[in-house]
């Protein structure tokens, strides 16, 4: 079992939050299985399409449902396997690279907290 | 205040049309992860697997993918030509789990949840499997082994 915390940002934002509640009922209930079985199985989702690896950084993952992304940190500091989804948005093939950028933002942030 | 994933889910899953939603997308998901499972195990491409059903890798790629929506009689033909064939199960839509020890749950040996206006509290044995066709091929050891892993 792993964890999953939604990052929140030091203004308390949570971006995640934020563009999960912009979407559809539909593409929220997809990419919320994608979530769980993220927590239930972790790292065994790279087996599948669902989850892949951020070209270029050892620990960051784009987890897909539908057209939904999010990008996910595994934080190997913490000892309870924990995935800290750090944003989300729609595939579009522009704004890929854009919202992965996003997320090594956030991430740095995180890291730095 | 900050919102939790958990907290979310439990509260979306109130709604009953979110529920079918989210039960939908979980079945898709948690079928991708076995057909992905049991190919690996019996060392089948993608491609291969395509040309034993006469349809395409990508196809296969969008089941492994947790986004395609076949029929239980087409998941049966896929898994007949690999030498296998679906056993299911139920277990319930969300654990309550994580703050559960990996040791607690393995001697509870289930997952103890609730599903608010879905259905009562219940226990369920929590093992979905494949098993094989053949009592004596080479899969079912494979998978044997794979399962008491």
């Amino acid at each position: 079992m792993y964890k999953i915390d939604y990052y929140t940002r030091p203004n308390g934002d949570q971006p995640v939050v934020d563009w999960l509640d912009r979407l559809d009922r539909k593409s929220w209930a997809v990419i919320e299985a994608k979530i769980l079985y993220l927590e239930e199985r972790g790292l065994e989702l790279l087996g599948t399409k669902m989850l892949k690896q951020v070209r270029g950084e050892r620990d960051l993952y784009e987890l897909k449902g539908g057209q939904c992304r999010v990008i996910a940190y595994y934080d190997r500091r913490k000892e309870d396997n924990r995935f800290v989804l750090l944003n989300g948005f729609l595939k579009k093939r522009r704004r890929e690279t854009e919202q992965i950028n996003e997320a090594r933002y956030l991430l740095h942030e995180y890291l730095n907290k | 205040m900050s919102r939790t994933f958990r907290e979310d889910l439990e509260r979306r899953l109130q709604d009953v049309e979110f529920a079918r939603e989210f039960g939908a997308a979980a079945a898709k998901t948690d079928l991708a992860l076995t057909l992905a499972r049991a190919r690996r195990i019996c060392q089948v491409t993608q491609a291969d697997l395509a040309n034993l059903l006469g349809t395409s890798q990508s196809y296969i790629a969008k089941l492994e993918q947790g986004d395609a929506n076949p029929t239980i009689g087409r998941i049966g033909e896929l898994l007949a030509v690999i030498g296998l064939r679906l056993s299911t199960n139920t277990i319930p839509l969300i654990s309550s789990a994580y703050s559960e020890t990996e040791t607690n749950r393995a001697e509870n040996s289930g997952f103890h949840v609730s599903i608010p206006s879905l259905a009562p509290k219940a226990i369920y044995d929590l093992e979905i499997a494949v098993h094989s066709k053949k009592e004596t091929s080479d899969t079912k050891t494979k998978l044997v082994e794979a399962s008491s892993r």
